[in-house]
């Protein structure tokens, strides 16, 4: 095949992929465009709905930046004991549900002894634990961009200038990047019903949820999904347009020599007060929170036996998403390994499809399930459903960690593949897919956790009789005891420890392999 | 006396530049010829295009008198030119053993599995390395790897060895240790050599003919000696000012 012909061919590829993730989306856009309207949709109530949705946006966004990007200059500049299990478990809170993270807080606030804390409340509680439970995305946009600089450029710069020069230089190097995952974080953030719903208030995810969930009117739920992800593309496209050359060079360039982390006396300590802090008011206050009521009334018998009811329903959904997920992200990164443009598109829609609200899409399937036949009905609700577009939602997260694996291949494997005669199924067995390992496991616990944390596609699309962890969490928490629901909600938060703590192994079970 | 490797007029671009404009190259049987260039000049790129991992967009590459490609067109494959390369950075498998990248380097030959594993063996026998047989190249020194990245080129048997800038992590003694083996190797299975580098030390210790590539063409090419008594280029001007040790 020449080279003209195999360039086609992996845009094909590209293309096809990309165009199999937008697909759910579409119908919605089609059926609600031209249709004319039982109910406004644009009320003072919604009116209101999108003022706080915006201000949610901004508060999250500035919140994040304001600790992740510090945070992670100095985690991946300095030494600290306990450093890759501490950085690794910063992602923790991104990995659960925003909900899971309020009960905790609301339990402790109604603690008698803690009334002296602030209880977090309305929009101000929704900016505090959201902009906490998004920090991971600046902070590792932070760490992957202070990886790429050099360690000659490191050195030099704490040569001329002690680390206050190496800050202010990594500083200016990472900004940029940071500020991008900020504002992605703020986007993500504008379509999650959890956090708003336990404080009290009302986005525009909430009046979603409520026209699907209470009036049962998906068509309303349609047209105001239609309505916040127009904003949110008004709002990403700027970003995705300026932000996202520097995002992708962050995240997928290459380099031989990084900096090795700097014992530092005083900035050591301060890394290490920074991730335990964070950890401790994102994760350890909220969880001690989530302890109270199930110490003072323990169901965990109750509650091990609901998550050995919805174990294998919740593995269908998240397994089979994240099997998608790769499946589809190793084909686009694979194909788009050779073009800077192909690879550049891809992230641009696929970013753009990850800040769309998850409503979107599902109301588009669930809308195609009514009108479709039923020999369709494996396709349009089932489980295979809820795991295909729950992978496509989460298919820019595996292609970012298939990228970088891709570009982590030294061409010249394929050159000397090619000088040897190694047919390019051979190459792909016995070299490529080995040392995609890591990445592939990588991305697979990543897009089966956050999976398992979207409530809405799941909830939206689950056929009947078949309901994940979190969604059963989600919808027996307004009338179960509280001991009941905390302690569903912590043996969830185990289970993704757990997962967290495989895939800290992962460097010793797929050791760095350089010839 | 047909050349082993004969190119007529070759023509490259990497995206906008023009790197080989028109290059006249010809190595014969069992030559070692020394390609000398500033850095970016097109070196790789004539290697490349010899080996057949590039196509230029006009002129012809032949080997052994056969037309391996033609404007823009490859007509034989990279595998069945009878040429193997020692990439810049050797470009090893990490994933596989040392005996596992001999042997998939094997493959485009076809060889019955015995046929197979004597000719791994034969290899890392003749670079000194059998008993790296089962290490992976991670945990090898940089030596050692360019001995396994030798040991999987010379199992091809091929006619020619393309040597891109492949020594330049190693140490002065690593060096020239690994230079008087392929030295070794060469004169007793008759492989011409084209050698791509910077150092003195490496022409000196293999080859036997220098050419210049300079301005997209081949500015000189001759006979050590010849070079260095009467060089033409400037580059061919300081490197036999090296040569005799005069900086």
């Amino acid at each position: 095949m020449g080279h003209g012909a195999k360039r086609i061919l992996r845009w094909v590829l590209v293309g096809a992929v990309l165009c199999v993730a937008i697909g759910p989306s579409l119908p919605l856009v089609v059926s609600t465009l031209g249709q004319e309207s039982p109910r406004p949709v644009w009320t003072d109530a919604f009116s209101r709905s999108v003022q706080t949705t915006l201000w949610l946006g901004v508060g999250v966004s500035v919140v994040s930046l304001l600790i992740g990007l510090p945070l992670g200059l100095l985690a991946a500049l300095y030494r600290f004991p306990a450093r890759w299990p501490l950085v690794l478990f910063q992602a923790l809170p991104l990995l659960l549900p925003s909900f899971l993270l309020c009960i905790g807080w609301s339990n402790l606030a109604a603690v008698t002894w803690t009334s002296w804390l602030p209880a977090p409340d309305g929009l101000a509680g929704c900016v505090f634990v959201m902009g906490l439970q998004m920090v991971p995305l600046p902070f590792f946009a932070t760490w992957a961009a202070c990886h790429n600089l050099t360690a000659s450029q490191i050195d030099a710069s704490r040569l001329h200038g002690g680390d206050k020069s190496v800050l202010r230089l990594s500083a200016r190097a990472c900004a940029p990047v940071a500020i991008v995952a900020a504002l992605l974080a703020g986007t993500l953030s504008l379509s999650d019903p959890g956090a708003p719903l336990i404080f009290g208030c009302r986005s525009m995810a909430i009046e979603i949820l409520t026209s699907f969930s209470a009036l049962f009117d998906y068509d309303l739920a349609g047209r105001q999904c239609l309505l916040l992800a127009g904003w949110v593309l008004l709002l990403t496209a700027p970003v995705l347009l300026v932000g996202l050359r520097w995002l992708a060079a962050a995240v997928l360039a290459r380099q031989t020599r990084p900096a090795v982390p700097y014992p530092h006396r005083a900035l050591s300590r301060i890394a290490l007060a920074g991730v335990l802090l964070v950890l401790f008011v994102g994760i350890v206050v909220p969880t001690f929170g989530l302890c109270l009521p199930a110490a003072q009334n323990p169901m965990i018998g109750r509650a091990a036996a609901k998550v050995g009811d919805t174990a294998s329903t919740t593995l269908i959904f998240t397994g089979g998403a994240a099997l998608v997920a790769v499946l589809f992200a190793a084909t686009v990164a694979l194909a788009a390994s050779e073009s800077s443009r192909a690879r550049l598109t891809s992230l641009a829609v696929l970013f753009a499809l990850l800040a769309m609200p998850p409503a979107l899409a599902a109301i588009g399937v669930s809308r195609v399930a009514t009108h479709s036949p039923q020999h369709l009905d494996w396709l349009t609700r089932s489980p295979l459903t809820v795991a295909l577009i729950l992978g496509l939602r989460f298919l820019p997260v595996a292609t970012i960690s298939m990228m970088r694996a891709v570009a982590s291949l030294s061409p010249s494997w394929t050159d000397a593949a090619r000088v040897h005669g190694v047919a390019a199924p051979r190459l792909f067995v016995r070299v490529i897919l080995p040392n995609l390992g890591s990445a592939i496991t990588v991305s697979l616990l990543l897009v089966t956790v956050l999976a398992a944390a979207d409530i809405t596609t799941t909830h939206l699309l689950q056929p009947p009789g078949a309901q994940s962890l979190p969604v059963a969490i989600f919808t027996v928490m307004a009338n179960s005891p509280e001991g009941l629901v905390a302690s569903l909600c912590l043996l969830y938060l185990l289970c993704v420890v757990l997962l967290l703590a495989a895939a800290s192994q992962i460097p010793r079970l797929w050791p760095r392999r350089v010839a | 006396m047909t050349p082993f490797v004969r190119c007529r007029g070759l023509t490259c671009h990497l995206g906008q530049q023009l790197v080989l404009d028109g290059a006249d190259f010809d190595v014969a049987d069992g030559e070692s010829v020394a390609l000398l260039g500033s850095s970016g000049s097109g070196k790789s790129t004539l290697l490349r295009v010899i080996a057949g991992l590039q196509i230029a967009e006009q002129g012809e590459v032949l080997i052994a008198g056969q037309q391996a490609s033609r404007d823009g067109r490859l007509l034989i494959p990279p595998h069945r030119r009878g040429i193997a390369m020692l990439f810049q950075d050797l470009a090893l498998w990490p994933n596989l053993t040392v005996a596992g990248n001999v042997c998939l380097g094997l493959a485009g030959l076809r060889l019955s599995r015995d046929e197979c594993q004597n000719r791994i063996a034969h290899a890392l026998d003749g670079c000194k390395i059998p008993e790296l047989a089962d290490r992976r190249p991670g945990t090898l020194s940089g030596g050692q790897q360019q001995r396994v990245a030798l040991a999987r080129a010379l199992a091809m048997q091929p006619k020619l060895l393309l040597l891109d800038e492949p020594f330049g992590g190693l140490d002065l003694i690593t060096k020239q240790a690994v230079l008087l083996q392929i030295a070794q190797l060469k004169s007793q299975l008759g492989f011409a050599v084209i050698l791509v580098t910077h150092d003195p030390v490496e022409v000196r210790g293999l080859c036997t003919s220098l050419a210049v590539l300079e301005g997209g063409h081949i500015a000189e090419h001759a006979p050590m000696d010849d070079i260095t008594a009467n060089p033409q280029t400037a580059l061919g001007k300081a490197f036999a000012r090296a040569m005799q040790g005069k900086g």
